[in-house]
């Protein structure tokens, strides 16, 4: 029972990072109907600059400092320089941009192992290895950081869409283009907007997941199936949906580890999701 | 107020105005009527910067807007309440009128503004916290134009806001667009409602197949033979 509660506990933090990435990937596609196949990879870029600071004295979470400015710079520069021409020429941006993307995030593993190796690295810190216990529970310091760091993230994404302005206009575009740009709001400024912070968290999200995991250059296939299967669950309609969709993908994950070898687990997941889409085929959120 | 003058578009090779012309004065109440497919929609939407024009020029509050992209146009007090609303369903009506505000010619006056369009729809107040999707078709409306209206328009153009809707709310949606025009807000108006649409309107055009055929005072309009045969008639079987 007690091996139970840890899993589950465990899986609901790690969770925390599944839907942050999630989040960040369904605003993308909502907003600039992109399937950003780069967003893990760029996560895993953003563990590599936690490394690299880290192996200089930094802590992870000072490393933020730079990380979510310069993530933030790097997607709106992504978004004016590649995907804004890629659509102005014409054509499907769903495919270009799949394509584009994806030959994104192969070059970028293929630099990261050029100069680390392909091998895993984890990013060691003073508290790493450390533990709260609580009762029958022990949950490592860095997984309580990294969840923290998510749960922080998503709560200010959430009230920054809900509660401001430039927010509610994200939400307008996202909801009804052709409306927003009726109501005065400009498509460009507020898609460059969105590609900055989405982008700003994942590399959020990569501080996190360098928090809690080992990663290698490859690692980002394993978080876009992850990230997959976070926003067929939750549907890419609503931030909510992703971020319970999130932590039930995290806490199955971790349930099934228990019964299955962690090699599995995957297998174990899409067959679970498999059984979902055959009961609710428009995921669990659609309105 | 708003100058048309020969305006072309096109949907790929095929163009659907060829040239029309239209003057709409300040204070004015405006009405354009046509069969289906007559291109009053793609008039409109050519108007507000969502579908680009091949050639012609529109000049409004006497500066050109000729190819300006929607949010510029509306800024500038050209607001569109478009055919099918386009809401956002997600979003709540309060969250609509504060949208509509999002120019910031409108933005400092919003809570002012809020409270003279509930005065003009009481219901948007009782459901203020409501989500978009989950409104009646004539509330939808009621919160389309109220969201237009936000924007501080100086011209507020409608496309069919009565189509739809039942007769009751219909009228409602009509006497609202009177009201607005006495208190000085020009029109210009969309309609099928061929009757209604004449009535209200100090100037009419008929725009068939891509050209304006007619136009003059909306009553005299009404009187037509030509009118009178090809659209009340049917109106009024249908
Ligand atoms: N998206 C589109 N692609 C191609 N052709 C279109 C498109 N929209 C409209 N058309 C064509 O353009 C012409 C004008 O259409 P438009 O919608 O402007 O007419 P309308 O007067 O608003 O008609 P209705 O009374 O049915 O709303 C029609 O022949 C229509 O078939
Ligand atoms: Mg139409």
């Amino acid at each position: 029972m007690a091996q139970v509660l840890q899993a589950l506990v465990t899986g609901l933090l790690t969770g925390s990072v599944y839907a942050l990435l999630g989040a960040g990937f369904s605003l993308i596609w909502g907003v600039a109907h992109v399937i950003n196949i780069v967003h893990p990879a760029l996560a895993v870029g953003a563990a590599y600059a936690v490394y690299l600071l880290a192996a200089r004295g930094v802590d992870p979470l000072a490393s933020l400092a730079v990380v979510v400015p310069l993530f933030f710079l790097l997607g709106v520069g992504f978004y004016e320089g590649v995907i804004r021409p890629a659509a102005r020429r014409g054509g499907d941006l769903v495919l270009v941009s799949m394509v584009l993307t994806f030959g994104l995030a192969a070059a970028l593993e293929n630099v990261l192992a050029a100069v680390w190796g392909p091998g895993p690295r984890v990013v060691n810190v003073a508290y790493t290895g450390r533990a709260v216990q609580l009762g029958v529970l022990a949950l490592p310091i860095t997984h309580l950081a990294g969840a923290g760091l998510a749960t922080v993230t998503i709560a200010a994404l959430y009230l920054f869409l809900h509660k401001t302005f430039p927010g509610k206009a994200v939400r307008a575009v996202w909801q009804n283009p052709e409306g927003a740009a009726l109501c005065a709001i400009n498509l460009r400024q507020v898609t460059s907007l969105t590609y900055g912070l989405a982008i700003a968290s994942a590399g959020v999200a990569g501080v996190a997941l360098a928090l809690i995991y080992s990663f290698s250059p490859a690692s980002h296939l394993m978080w876009l199936v992850f990230v997959f299967l976070v926003v067929i669950v939750g549907g890419v309609g609503s931030l909510v949906g992703v971020v319970v969709a999130g932590m039930l993908v995290g806490a199955l994950t971790n349930l099934s580890t228990l019964v299955i070898p962690f090699a599995w687990a995957p297998f174990f997941l899409f067959a679970s999701l498999g059984v979902l889409l055959l009961l609710r085929p428009t995921g669990l959120f659609r309105r | 107020m708003l100058r048309v003058e020969g305006l072309y578009a096109a949907y790929g090779e095929l163009e659907v105005l060829h040239g029309v012309s239209l003057t709409v004065e300040a204070g004015q109440f405006v009405s354009v009527i046509g069969p289906n497919g007559a291109g009053k929609t793609t008039l409109l939407r050519v108007l507000s910067g969502l579908h680009p024009t091949t050639r012609g020029a529109v000049v409004f509050d006497g500066e050109p807007i000729t190819g300006f992209p929607p949010d510029l146009i509306c800024e500038r007090g050209f607001v569109h309440v478009p055919e099918g609303r386009l809401l956002f369903p997600g979003m709540s009506v309060r969250e609509h009128l504060e949208l509509g505000a999002y120019n910031r010619r409108a933005r400092t006056h919003l809570r002012e503004q809020m409270e003279h369009i509930f005065a003009l729809f009481p219901i948007l107040r009782q459901r203020h916290a409501q989500l978009a999707g989950t409104l009646s078709g004539g509330e939808q409306q009621m919160l389309a134009i109220a969201r237009a209206l936000m924007a501080k328009p100086l011209l507020l153009a409608l496309d069919e806001p009565s189509l739809g809707l039942a007769p009751r709310m219909a009228a409602e949606i009509f006497a609202a667009l009177r009201q607005l025009n006495h208190e000085g807000l020009t029109i210009l108006l969309i309609s099928q409602e061929v009757t209604q649409a004449l009535l209200m309107a100090h100037r009419a055009y008929v725009l068939e197949t891509g050209r304006v055929i007619l136009d003059g005072p909306g009553p005299a309009l009404l009187h037509n033979a030509q009118i009178v045969a090809s659209y009340l008639g049917i109106a009024a079987t249908s």
